[in-house]
């Protein structure tokens, strides 16, 4: 029975981007007219989730596995069946990734300045650079549309409230925001304790959650073909960590994390150049969850990247090339000393549109890691868009490779590091098909294959566990994406789905091939937006087949479906003398987790059931 | 309009779901037959190890026991186990904590925060707990089920025996045999090679320690000690540095010494310059262990990131039976 609703979820599946504020300017986004390297585009992801949390975002708009320990907790994405070190997220193109374990927490990341996701999956991650062997999440700051004032207050179950407020201020050569807030949550949620005989109902303890976070932005426009500008945050998060079920041991973490970047646009007759000089600093304590051991690290990374384009023949063809350079230094009690990471990369990517119906592109990379240089990565696509203006059908292939060097710990956590490690490489091929009827459905499926030799696995040799490389990996999955837009009499729906269904699996010389731990079959996300006048409701769906916990496939967590519901009311008061105030007030209701399913996403973490939220918004332009 | 109410019913009906939370056992649960156990480490930092039961009779075998039982995973790394009385003491090396169980392995109490335990002896009215970051041994107080007592030692201590009124316990990386009095301090030490293992005492109470030579540091060598005066008797070199042979072990008469070193090889306390080799099928073997009745038991980590494989031996090397385990198979205790 499961089966065949997955089957039905692949081909039938729904779901909405919704925007409260801009119902009427939804427009589906044509991927014909985009970067073909882009697979999914999330817009203005805040409108609807201010008060989430980057966690939130995702999992409501991507069909995405995200593995949580718990409110509070770290989270880290698995993209493509991928391991989390083997999923990017950057900041307008920085590399945000912990440099010691590789892998990134989306809970803490501001969400305030985000002005759109983009999501490349697979091949495409290589636009932004290696590593994204599974996929890479780019997040864009705010564009800055208008001047006015924005003041968020929230409240919710277990101790949850929050305040964020921004300011900002178009003029006609500069545009600036700045804003901030703050979020405190106790946690104390209850639980089944499954740990224990006859699973007695339990209050989460010491599990309280506080972030504060500042942002900033502005932007010079020289000129309409140049300008320049500069954002950054700084957030600061603390977090208890919970006894959990299988350690009584309390403690807190404390995160410091700040970002500050240079950018400078220029267009010229036939060049279009971009220049980032970013640097991202954190201080992060981490406790494994197994072995409870603390480490502190403080990493600092200073990237620069500047991309250059040249159009030929009308935009016909395009050239681009981007060179960039990255220095990593980190230094965690464990290493003893601090280590230093030089990369520099050197890239080039041609698009041509060879017929109004086609068009292919190319990239290549070369980078130079840690006294090494990376292979070469190829990746070629092409598409074919079939002259038919009712349904737009194209149809596109894509093969490539990529790689990813290995972390910091991996080459030189005490014990166990492993200096000799060569980086994972992957080869993938895809192939996808596209419609778009009457410009009011997007049809997507893709299916897509991925082998990734050199597997960094932690084992035990000579009585010391180290890391090698001994890994076969392999994804071979579908994805469907269905997003529309339509009205009925006075009602206007948004809907979207996103739909993965995958093999992930894994291998160690010559071993027969186990599921991939924490890589679930099936990964679904959906939701619908009905609007009636003021009146809003947005209900969500995400769920995920049942998963391995272990390379043996003898422990698994059970299936996870979740529903949630947003019912939204906005005003906009009226003078007596006809006009409309420029303040809006938008007041909202949410109830996560609206059936109370009790469930966990690591094991013994558990996760709150059903809760409650009331915030109020208030716009003034 | 009624294709979407048929998608909110199914979406409302999938809410009604099975009421299955955390972690779940794909296979089935530990019959409590067997008097075998096998400690299976799992991946370092995963915290999946785990416990397979073996009944020599049945020849049937269980995994994941611990965790059927109480719901909840064993740790990261579990190194050993002892009886001691009703209860069952386990040292789960990377989760720094020595638990507690009855004989039906339910949980009833946990040691935590030492370090990094390895290797359990009963001496005395005490418990000694080795470890290998901790420059030093745990003293544990099997009543109120805390540490009461360290002996500070400047190396990885690794296995204990009691010999006479003593525990010997070795030094990893010093090669050294340290003495441990009934005081619970440390008395002497005897210098060894790198790597000495058990202590193990033979019919004619003289005490054979196996150095493996550290991993390829040094030679090893197979010495006989008088436990009186703490003299070399006699010393066997293995023939060169790549050899790395570990786990000994002593037959029920205790005139016949077992090791693997590649495999499993035997020899006689009173030839014992002479090595028999008595199984070797080319495996990762990792765990050894005599069982008495002329039986042995000998574990296969294959590439330490499957499940590995447990051997039935008879004492001359004839397999008997085999078993699959959870990843890395290590540690075996028996009745």
């Amino acid at each position: 029975m499961q089966k065949i609703r997955y089957i039905f979820l692949f081909l039938f599946g729904y779901q909405c981007y919704a925007q409260p504020d801009t119902l009427k300017s939804f427009e589906l986004i044509d991927k014909s007219n985009t970067s073909i390297e882009t697979d999914f585009i999330i817009d203005k992801p805040t409108e609807v989730n201010s008060s989430s949390n980057l966690t939130e975002i995702l999992s409501n708009s991507l069909p995405i596995f995200i593995r949580n320990y718990g409110p509070g907790g770290i989270a880290t994405l698995q993209l493509g069946g991928g391991t989390p070190q083997q999923t990017q997220l950057l900041w307008n193109g920085i590399k945000i990734n912990y440099p010691s374990l590789g892998l990134s927490d989306p809970n803490v990341i501001p969400n305030g300045m985000i002005g759109g996701i983009d999501v490349s999956l697979g091949l495409n991650s290589q636009v932004h650079g290696s590593g994204g062997l599974g996929g890479t999440i780019n997040l864009r700051p705010k564009q800055i549309d208008k001047s006015g004032i924005e003041l968020e207050l929230l409240g919710g179950s277990f101790g949850e409230r929050a305040l964020n407020a921004s300011a900002y201020m178009l003029k006609k050569k500069s545009a600036f925001q700045i804003g901030g807030g703050s979020y405190q949550a106790i946690n104390n949620f209850p639980f089944l304790n499954i740990a224990k005989i006859g699973r007695p109902t339990e209050y989460q303890e010491h599990a309280k959650v506080n972030r504060t976070y500042g942002h900033i932005q502005y932007k010079y426009y020289q000129n309409d073909k140049c300008f320049w500008g500069i954002n950054g945050f700084l957030s600061h998060n603390f977090r208890e960590v919970p006894p959990s079920l299988l350690s009584p041991s309390k403690a807190g973490l404390e995160d410091l994390m700040g970002l500050l970047q240079l950018s400078y646009h220029r267009e010229f007759s036939k060049w279009k150049s971009e220049t980032f000089l970013g640097y991202y600093g954190q201080i992060q304590n981490y406790q494994d969850s197994s072995t409870e051991i603390f480490s502190e690290t403080k990493s600092k990374n200073l990237q620069f990247k500047s991309t250059w384009k040249r159009i030929y023949f009308k935009e016909k063809l395009s050239w681009r090339s981007s060179i960039d350079a990255m220095t990593q230094d980190l230094a965690v009690a464990a290493y003893e000393d601090i280590r230093m990471n030089l990369q520099a990369s050197l890239s080039t990517f041609v698009a041509m549109q060879w017929k109004p119906s086609q068009r292919t592109y190319l990239t290549l990379r070369k980078e130079y890691n840690l006294q090494r240089f990376g292979p070469t990565t190829p990746t070629i696509g092409h598409e074919f868009i079939v002259q038919n203006k009712r349904y737009k059908p194209a149809i596109g292939i894509s093969i490539g490779k990529n790689y990813r060097f290995p972390t910091f710990n991996d080459l030189y956590w005490r014990p166990g590091g492993n200096e000799q490690l060569e980086p994972e490489s992957s080869n993938s091929a895809s192939l996808y098909l596209r419609f778009m009827p009457l410009n009011k459905l997007l049809w997507y499926y893709e299916a897509y294959y991925n082998q990734t030799e050199n597997g960094i696995r932690w084992l035990p040799t000579n009585g010391v566990w180290q890391a090698e490389n001994v890994e076969l990996q392999k994804q071979m999955g579908i994805r469907s994406r269905i997003e529309t837009n339509f009205e009925l009499k006075k009602l206007s729906f948004t809907l979207n789905s996103g739909f993965e269904g995958l093999i992930s699996e894994l291998k160690s010389s010559s071993n027969e091939w186990k599921e991939s731990p924490f890589v679930p079959n099936f990964n679904f996300q959906a939701s619908i937006k009905m609007e009636y006048n003021r009146w809003s409701l947005l209900y969500q769906n995400q769920m995920n087949s049942r998963y391995y916990t272990n390379f043996e496939n003898s422990i698994f967590m059970p299936a996870v479906d979740l529903h949630s519901a947003l019912i939204s009311y906005k005003l906009n008061p009226q003078f007596k003398s006809g006009k409309h105030s420029k303040t809006n007030l938008h007041f909202n209701f949410r109830v996560r987790n609206a059936f109370n399913k009790m469930y966990q996403s690591t094991p013994y973490f558990p996760m709150p059931g059903r809760s409650y939220q009331i915030s109020l918004i208030i716009k003034h332009a | 309009m009624r294709s979407l109410l048929y998608i909110f019913l199914i979406f409302l009906l999938s809410a009604c779901d099975k009421d299955l939370i955390g972690p779940q056992y794909e296979i089935g649960n530990s019959s409590n037959q067997g008097r075998i156990y096998i400690l299976n480490e799992g991946n370092f930092g995963s915290g999946n190890g785990s416990i397979t039961q073996y009944d020599i009779n049945s020849q049937t075998s269980a995994n994941g026991i611990f965790q059927a039982q109480n719901g909840i995973p064993l740790g990261d790394i579990p190194q050993d186990m002892i009886r001691l009385g009703d209860e069952y003491w386990i040292s789960v090396n990377n989760s720094g904590k020595v638990l507690i169980c009855d004989t039906n392995f339910n949980l009833l109490n946990q040691i935590m925060g030492l370090g990094s335990p390895r290797f359990l002896k009963a001496f005395g009215n005490k418990v000694l707990c080795t470890d290998l970051y901790g420059n030093g041994i745990h003293v544990l107080d099997p009543n109120s089920y805390t540490k009461t007592g360290f002996i500070p030692i400047a190396d990885w201590t690794e296995q204990l025996e009691v010999v006479a009124n003593e525990c010997w316990v070795s030094g990893v990386n010093t090669g050294q045999v340290y003495i441990i009095n009934q005081q619970y301090m440390l008395e002497d030490s005897i210098a060894l090679n790198k790597g000495p293992g058990k202590a193990i005492k033979d019919q004619n109470d003289f005490v054979w320690v196996l150095c493996s030579g550290g991993y390829q540091l040094e030679q090893p060598i197979l010495y006989q000690i008088n436990p009186q005066n703490k003299q070399v008797l006699q010393q066997h070199n293995f023939g060169g540095i790549n050899n790395s042979p570990g786990s000994l072990q002593v037959n029920d008469a205790k005139d016949s010494l077992f090791f693997i070193s590649g495999g499993v090889w035997s020899t006689s306390i009173y030839n014992a310059g002479v090595f028999t080799s008595l199984y070797n099928q080319n495996h990762t073997y990792y765990g050894f262990k005599y069982l008495g009745q002329n039986l042995m038991m000998l574990t296969d980590a294959k590439n330490y990131a499957i499940n590995g494989w447990a051997y039935v031996l008879s004492s001359n090397g004839s397999l008997i039976d085999s078993l699959e385990c959870d990843i890395i198979p290590g540690t075996i205790f028996s009745e």
